[in-house]
């Protein structure tokens, strides 16, 4: 009994020993560990604070004004300075029964039936409004292969963006319906959505020349976008974009679908090159030939004003003169 | 097998009687000496061990780390503007030293060193590199970029130690706040960084405080404000040919100094040079802060808020103003010639030097002490900056009337822009006093006689009301900003002359002190021009109106749009 208790006991002993031993032998490693990683963090933590202090330097308001300098061709940056304050009534308002979204399901709702053959796009979701609100140059390009996807009611939209469909008129939109039956249903002129997408401001930017370069026939040139704005419904939206239209203002602002007057207006300025005074005379003949939305020629040449988009406010308004294409096809 | 239980068992069987058994009984006592003996030594054994146990337990449970975990970190936390941009931040970096019985070849070592460092000549680094002594430092801090080229060299003499190194990102732009770093105590593992001036010395402790190193200090200051500012003033400067320029821009309700602005200003990356030390036009010397001036004319708005504060007069007290006010052989009086009778408004808006002497006159010496001390006139600001304590006010030894008349529209007294600034901001805030402060949000614990009010609300309002003259149809009409209501006043003043004493007529300093907006004042501006011309005239001109008040209209012009402040109307009328 004796000898059992003792060996017993010894075999305890060792037992324990082991697990003693196991478990300082673990501590030490956990200490290793966490020393390592100890040393980890406080490596990355230099890193971060080198890399703060590199970003701050380069953000240096020297270096930022020399930046701004040198790229003064292509950025035209400048001081921020009181005339770049817009002022909200200065930015003209489409027409309200379009702005109604009550209407707009109303019309859709009406037109069921047709969209249900014709399988109409919904409206594509605005881009979101940033900081400096300037359009994708590739805007152009999206716009003409979602045109050629979904049909004349895909605006201007941020590569990459999904397309969002308007619940008020879910019931209408189609996406994987025929869309070629839709264009030709709303208007003949499906084919250039380009102009509407992307017109040139006055003044030559890089999305004027690549859209001019890319589509000579149908990129309209920067003196008759000037022009189109000698319209005297206009003129407001012309000073405007005079005073608040200033080196911080974005060059482009996203277009609304223009009518096709508009573009048959452009068109018939085109092969010509022609002054203010035939721009003016074919503006009316479009008026009298082409079935003209309530709205187009007006949101056409306004949105090519700079002025418009400069406030995240602002460039929403713009969107929303965009049309659900059912109200479109609604009010033809 | 030993029977270790015998022993025992001896000791508790029965003893026998008789005399047979005393040697048993002296054997067994043996026995049990020695059980306790050894009990004991193994006792004492494992008390010991236990011993040792506990101690290891109870210590620190830290284990002793090498290398630069060892080390003593000299922890310096970053210093941010109000919106987190960094002002100043720790890198590390290296210092370099030399055994300079290791190095190879001194002479081309010492020509390469030469060329690497820009404040080291090659000569000094031969001096350096052939002393006879163990250790030797040559340059600290060293750059990344500074540590290759050494290393390029390749003389196992030269070595590195590790080192944290201050760097300002935004540069000379915030010099005057940040002020710069010295290193204190240092170890060829580390070394102390200890504020040498600004913002850096004032909170030094703070900054150093290791259980706060983590957490940025947050200065009111707003880069992109301090950069406008500093742009406006170096442009105008230049145009107006100055010798200096100082700007003061803060926030009316909390006294937060949003820009503070000194030129000509300095690298605070860089070392001082020897242009750095000289007096006067020193470009470390605070303009803003430390430079005391008599500002001029500004001052009047104060004696006008003392008068109608005291009840003596209303804005529209007509006052005689015609003829110089004698006292002894000194004599106050006009530099333009002033209708016999003004309104106080009037001399505030055409700048009467004698309608405001007797305005002060008016408030009575004693009074208008009172008040000049409670807009902290006569004691340094308390402003978070190490130089700001050494700038009392210049005061007249022996207080006259005479003193009284001539603080009344600025001279006589010198002080700092920022102290003008506090008092208007006071004016501004409805007359309750305001201490500008550099710290984010206000102060936290208020000092001695902050938010105490000086002048009643209605005296307040009715001082700003001929502020707001001032630059409608008074002298500071050149002031006026497209869709910005501004008040304000100038102040010209003859700079003193330190050759021949007295005042030098050609030189002046011209200052231009702004509220605005007028309906819901909110910013205090303060601009102090140090000889400026304006050559724009068919004449040239010296006077404020003419330099100062422009140069705080373009500074508003900038600095308005970055606070967000809409113009009132695009049409241009003010």
């Amino acid at each position: 009994m004796n000898r059992l208790t003792f060996s017993a006991a010894v075999l305890g002993i060792v037992a324990i020993a082991a697990w003693a031993y196991s478990v300082n032998y673990k501590t030490a490693h956990a200490l290793r560990t966490v020393e390592r990683l100890r040393g980890q963090i406080a490596e990355t933590r230099e890193d971060v604070t080198v890399m703060e202090v590199e970003w701050a330097y380069l953000n240096r308001p020297e270096r930022l004004r020399d930046l701004v300098e040198t790229h003064h061709e292509d950025l035209a940056l400048g001081d921020l300075a009181p005339e770049h304050f817009g002022d909200l009534p200065a930015v003209p308002f489409p027409p309200r029964e379009e702005q109604d979204p009550l209407a707009a399901a109303l019309a859709a709702a009406a037109s069921s039936i047709l969209a249900q053959h014709a399988g109409i796009e919904a409206p594509v979701e605005a881009p979101a409004p940033g900081l400096l609100p300037i359009v994708h140059p590739d805007a152009a390009t999206v716009g003409r292969e979602s045109q050629t996807a979904v049909g004349p009611g895909a605006a201007v939209r941020p590569q990459g963006q999904p397309v969002a469909a308007d619940p008020a008129l879910t019931v209408a939109a189609d996406p994987t319906a025929a869309p070629q039956e839709a264009a030709s249903a709303l208007s003949d002129d499906a084919r250039s959505p380009i102009e509407r997408m992307a017109v040139p401001l006055p003044r030559p930017t890089d999305l004027g020349r690549t859209s001019a370069a890319e589509t000579p026939e149908e990129g309209v040139s920067a003196p008759e976008a000037a022009e189109a704005q000698s319209d005297p419904q206009t003129a407001q939206t012309a000073e405007t974009a005079e005073i608040a239209g200033t080196r911080l203002a974005p060059r482009a602002a996203p277009l609304p679908p223009a009518g096709p007057a508009a573009r048959r207006a452009r068109a018939a300025a085109q092969p010509t090159s022609t002054g203010p005074a035939q721009v003016a005379a074919a503006a009316p003949a479009a008026e009298t030939t082409a079935p003209r939305p309530l709205y187009a020629p007006e949101a056409a040449v306004t949105t090519a004003a700079p002025a418009p988009a400069a406030t995240p406010a602002i460039a929403a308004l713009a969107d929303g003169q965009r049309l659900p294409p059912a109200v479109i096809a609604a009010s033809q | 097998m030993t029977d270790f239980a015998a022993p025992i068992r001896r000791r508790l069987a029965p003893r026998p009687a008789g005399p047979a058994a005393a040697p048993d009984a002296a054997r067994a006592m043996r026995d049990d000496w020695r059980l306790i003996l050894v009990m004991l030594a193994f006792a004492l054994f494992y008390g010991v061990l236990a011993l040792n146990m506990a101690l290891m337990a109870l210590s620190d449970p830290e284990e002793p780390r090498l290398g630069r975990a060892g080390q003593i970190d000299p922890v310096r936390s970053d210093i941010v503007d109000r919106r987190g941009r960094l002002l100043a931040a720790n890198l590390p970096a290296w210092s370099l030293y030399a055994h300079p019985h290791d190095v190879l070849d001194p002479v081309r070592a010492a020509a390469k060193l030469g060329e690497i460092f820009p404040y080291l000549t090659a000569e000094e680094a031969l001096d350096i590199l052939t002393q006879d002594s163990r250790f030797v430092w040559v340059e600290r801090p060293v750059t990344p970029r500074q540590k290759q080229a050494v290393m390029d060299i390749g003389d196992p003499g030269l070595l590195f130690g590790s080192r944290e190194m201050r760097l300002y990102p935004a540069g000379r732009t915030v010099a005057h706040v940040i002020g710069g770093v010295t290193a204190g105590e240092e170890d060829v593992r580390w070394a102390e960084i200890e504020g040498a001036g600004g913002v850096e010395r004032y909170f030094d402790e703070r900054l150093r405080d290791p259980a706060r190193a983590g957490a940025p200090l947050s200065l009111s200051i707003d880069l992109a404000l301090q950069t406008a500012l500093s742009d406006v003033l170096q442009a105008e400067m230049t145009r107006l040919g100055a010798q200096g320029a100082a700007g003061v821009f803060m926030a009316v309700e909390t006294g937060e100094i949003l820009a503070l602005v000194s030129l000509p200003d300095y690298d605070p990356n860089k070392r001082k040079t020897k242009r750095d030390e000289a007096a006067g036009a020193s470009p470390r010397f605070n303009r803003a802060v430390q430079g005391r001036y008599e500002l001029g004319s500004v001052f009047k708005p104060l004696t006008a808020a003392m008068a109608l504060d005291r009840g003596v007069v209303g804005p529209e007290t007509m006052i005689e103003t015609g003829k110089p006010i004698f006292y002894g052989r000194q004599r106050v009086r006009d530099y333009h010639r002033m209708p016999e009778e003004m309104s106080v408004t009037d001399i505030i808006r055409r700048s009467s030097n004698v309608g405001s002497a007797k305005l002060a006159l008016a408030v009575t010496t004693p009074h208008f002490r009172g008040y000049l001390d409670r807009l902290g006139m006569f004691a340094p600001v308390p402003v978070e900056l190490s130089e700001a304590a050494g700038a009392s006010p210049l005061l007249p030894p022996k207080w006259t009337e005479l003193s009284t008349m001539n603080i009344s529209f600025g001279h006589g007294i010198a002080v700092s822009p920022l102290h003008l600034a506090g008092a208007y901001a006071t004016i501004a805030n409805g007359g309750r006093r305001v201490i500008p402060t550099l710290q984010r949000g206000g102060r936290a614990t208020p000092v001695a006689g902050e938010g105490e009010r000086v002048f009643s609300a209605a005296a307040a309002a009715e001082t700003l009301r001929m502020m707001r003259r001032v630059v409608t149809d008074g002298s500071g009409r050149r002031a006026r900003v497209p869709g910005y209501r501004l008040a304000g006043k100038t102040g010209t003043a003859d700079k003193p002359d330190p050759v021949r004493g007295g005042y030098d007529r050609t030189k002046v300093m011209a200052t231009f002190g702004a509220i605005f907006p007028v309906d819901d004042p909110q910013y205090v501006l303060v601009v102090t021009m140090d000889e400026p011309t304006d050559r724009s005239g068919q004449t040239p001109s010296r006077q404020a109106s003419r330099t100062a008040a422009p140069v705080a209209a373009e500074a508003v012009r900038r600095l308005a749009p970055i606070l967000g402040l809409r113009p009132a109307s695009l049409e241009g009328r003010p």
